[in-house]
């Protein structure tokens, strides 16, 4: 499992490793069983503060993803499979209905893109500091 | 929240007339990496060397893993130190080297600190005086963790360095920062370092401190704001306004969140980076923090 | 410690002791010699049965004279202990930046500097005793040689380089260096200043030691009573220190031998001379300082240059060990109380969870309030 970061992507850093091991999960890079880096050796490549990889490490566990085990590192306990394609529907509805209104609203597309893009970024961020 | 590593109480330092250090109150948590940052002149360095002993306050109280500095043995024993020059005895080998760590400091790990070297690549032979400037730095970060030390104090240790020492001086330092045991305060004006590797950080300007908390909470509790100029007032009056520029109809602000949130859609609200922030606080030495509540009633 | 001393200082140390080694080459080889010459023309037993030594002394004089000129330079070697031992001791260490490499190991500051001020002392005071020892076993012929015109160890640049002073010396050309560069944080000015200083200091206490004591006074007839006569030459004994030797008239003014000459020209016999001057009443008067003091002149000399080296040294103490910047006067509470009270209150409480960030107070910054809206915010308090 190889970690980067990208210091201009507005994400905080935790936030990306958690999302680059849960990417890692969906595509079958990671497996259950296998072991994650330990934050020594994550903090040895990336120069990225340990606690940083801890916070992200406890966030996967809290999600249920990996576990500690104790003495022996923190190893992948279950996979993530793919949103199902009924709940993948039903969210394209919904976001065909809003692009709708927001047309009407007279929003344009670079509009639309900044207001989406502003509000996934407030969800990230509310989401982190919680 | 873990013991506090270094506190101070409106500690201050004077050269003659003039503050290098002032009214300066802290409680830095154990167990992280904590950024000191600050233009220069700050009084970064005094701060540094008021917790390592190497100075005695003018005024107010510093204690350094629960114990006040005195300078003997025992509190020097727990703290690590590498200063901005990364001075080692120029005439002096590598080994040489290790051997003035081994004698002078009775809790040193020898095996440790010759395998970081050789990991490194470092030549016992060598010189001190001919190693290249990031080489010199990894040795004084070697010399400075063979103690094994609780804290380890760093002023500006990317200074002097190329982008790829300075890489790799990060890696070393995080690389042991990470085992767990041991406490880092580092200070450094290169925001992009302290972004990346510290998790508390403490702004100095002009000799006072401005700004300390856990980096997280800072971000968390301010916010840009982007807005019709004739609304500011209105914001004003339930936060506080650490910086403003105006264009026109067109205001930016960088503001400390009061106790509600900002309601108002007119205005564009979005997190603010630890570079904004710095920048902000720095270009306006007047705005600080409101002292910190643990230390207010100890008072 | 000891370690650390003795490889941060060893070309120092070594330097020191070839130049000793060098100087001491030189004065046994030339020592041996004149110990050899002595005995080879029977001086040294001439001198042993106290006879007549005069001409053989005299030939002694103008074979191994002239070495006595260059003793003056001699008095330069403990400055080289100032310039070099003393100066950049502390002085480098700043300006390299090592003194806070040093002084955050788990040494702690005094104890890194007493162990460092107590070697450069010792070594001082070996080299200092050596040298001494050396040069007055190498000294030793022209002393027996004193009491037929040589030179005698009560004479200037010859006490100072045997006997208790140069140890003296030396401490003190180290102690200055010392404190030199722990105040200037340099070492060129350091060096600069113990030059300077040594130099003054030991031409001062040079002219102290001729008054140190009330010189002694005698007073010879010129002629004497086989009536040969002497004019301009002093007439107490050559191993003491000569400190003024004038001809004096009846009523105690001095006169050179000339005025003398010039008062007696009439006379054309050596008899008549001689009677001339008695009866004018001229005499010579020698000022000197006897002998036998140069025990006593040694004492209070070592005792003053090694009080100089103490001060010296505390001040270097002072320099180094950290204390509080100092206040203004009036609420200085003294050294021992702003240092016990750091260390003696009550811990600070441990910090609690920090609660969320407070409704805070006004910012003092006006500034770009201004700009945005045109008014100081802070009248709006008093408006109407």
């Amino acid at each position: 499992m190889n970690f980067e970061v990208d210091p201009r992507s507005g994400l905080p850093t935790y936030l990306q490793l958690v999302q680059q091991v849960r990417h890692a999960l969906r595509l079958g890079l990671l497996q259950p069983g296998d072991q994650l880096p330990t934050a020594r050796e994550v903090v040895a490549k990336l120069a990225i503060n340990p606690n940083t990889v801890h916070k992200a490490y406890r966030e996967l566990e809290r999600d249920g993803l990996v576990g500690v085990r104790p003495g022996q590192g923190t190893f992948v306990e279950r996979s993530l499979t793919g949103p199902g394609y009924a709940s993948l529907g039903r969210l394209r509805q919904k976001l065909a209905a809003w692009l709708a209104e927001a047309k009407a609203a007279g929003l344009d597309e670079e509009d639309i893109e900044a207001l989406f893009r502003a509000a996934v970024r407030q969800a990230a961020g509310q989401e982190g500091v919680a | 929240m873990s013991t506090a590593v270094v506190q101070t109480r409106r500690l201050g330092r004077r050269y003659g007339a003039r503050w290098a250090l002032r009214d300066c109150s802290l409680c830095l948590p154990a167990g992280g990496v904590i950024g000191l940052v600050g233009p220069n002149g700050a009084g970064k360095t005094t701060l540094l060397r008021l917790a390592v002993g190497a100075l005695r306050p003018s005024a107010g109280v510093i204690t350094v893993l629960g114990r006040a500095v005195t300078g003997r043995p025992a509190s020097l024993a727990a703290v690590g130190f590498v200063a901005q020059d990364k001075p080692l005895y120029p005439g002096f080998t590598v080994a040489e080297m290790l051997r003035f760590g081994a004698r002078l400091n009775p809790r040193w790990d020898d095996a440790l600190a010759r395998d970081r070297l050789a990991g490194l690549g470092i030549p016992l032979g060598q010189r001190a005086g001919r190693l290249s400037g990031g080489q010199r730095a990894q040795m004084a970060l070697a010399l400075a963790l063979g103690k094994r030390p609780q804290l380890l104090l760093l002023d500006e240790p990317a200074a002097s360095l190329d982008p790829l020492a300075r890489r790799q001086f990060f890696q070393t330092l995080m690389e042991a920062a990470a085992t767990g045991q041991m406490t880092v305060l580092l200070s450094s004006h290169l925001l992009d370092d302290l972004d990346r590797s510290c998790d508390y950080l403490v702004l100095l300007s002009a000799s006072r401190v401005q700004l300390a908390g856990p980096t997280e909470e800072l971000i968390a509790a301010h916010r840009a704001l982007a807005g019709p100029a004739d609304r500011v007032p209105a914001i004003e009056v339930q936060h506080t306004i650490v910086s403003a520029e105006a264009n026109g109809r067109l205001a930016r602000l960088l503001v400390r969140l009061g106790r509600r949130p900002i309601h108002d859609p007119a205005w564009t609200v979005r997190e603010v980076t630890l570079e904004e922030l710095v920048l902000a606080y720095m270009s306006h030495p007047g705005t600080s923090q409101p002292t910190q509540p643990n230390l207010e009633a100890v008072q | 410690m000891i370690w650390l001393t003795w490889r941060q200082h060893r070309t120092q140390a070594l330097t020191a002791a070839g130049v000793l080694a060098l100087l001491a080459l030189f004065l046994v080889l030339t020592g041996r010699q004149m110990t050899s010459y002595l005995h080879s023309t029977g001086l040294g037993a001439c001198l042993a049965r106290h006879g007549d030594c005069g001409s053989l002394s005299q030939l002694f004089e103008n074979r191994y004279g002239t070495l006595l000129n260059y003793i003056a330079y001699l008095n330069l070697l403990p400055l080289l202990a100032g310039m070099f031992w003393g100066a950049p001791l502390l002085a480098r260490e700043y300006e390299h930046g090592t003194d806070i490499l040093a002084w955050t190991q788990t040494v702690s500051r005094r104890r890194w500097l007493a162990v460092k001020l107590t070697a450069f002392c010792a070594a001082a005071i070996v080299a200092a005793t050596c040298f001494s020892l050396l040069f007055g076993w190498w000294f030793g012929p022209f002393g027996q040689l004193a009491i037929h015109g040589g030179q005698s160890r009560i004479q200037l640049n010859v006490f100072d380089a045997q006997g208790i002073v140069p140890i003296g010396y030396t401490l003190f050309a180290f102690a200055l260096g010392a404190a030199a560069g722990a105040l200037t944080r340099r070492t060129v000015p350091a060096m600069a200043i113990t030059a300077g200083g040594f130099l003054a200091a030991r031409l001062g206490v040079q002219m102290l030691r001729a008054h140190l004591f009330a010189p002694l006074r005698a007073v010879h007839a010129l002629v004497s009573p086989a009536g040969s006569i002497s004019l301009g030459t002093p007439l107490v004994g050559p191993q003491n220190w000569v400190l003024q030797s004038t001809i004096t008239s009846r009523s105690g003014h001095p006169v050179t031998d000339q005025a003398v000459l010039q008062t007696c020209r009439a006379v054309a016999s050596p008899r008549g001379l001689a009677r001339c001057i008695t009866a004018h009443g001229y005499h010579q008067l020698d000022i000197y300082q006897p002998l036998s003091r140069y025990w006593p002149l040694q004492a209070i000399e070592f005792a003053i240059f090694t009080t100089l080296a103490a001060v010296l040294l505390a001040a270097t103490v002072w320099a180094v060990i950290p204390h509080r910047a100092p206040r203004r006067l009036a609420t200085v509470r003294g050294f021992g109380f702003s240092r016990s009270r750091t260390e003696t209150l009550p811990a600070l409480p441990k910090p609690e969870e920090t609660p969320p960030p407070r409704p805070p107070g006004r910012a003092e910054s006006p500034a770009p309030i201004a700009a945005l809206t045109g008014r100081d915010p802070r009248r709006r308090a008093h408006h109407r």
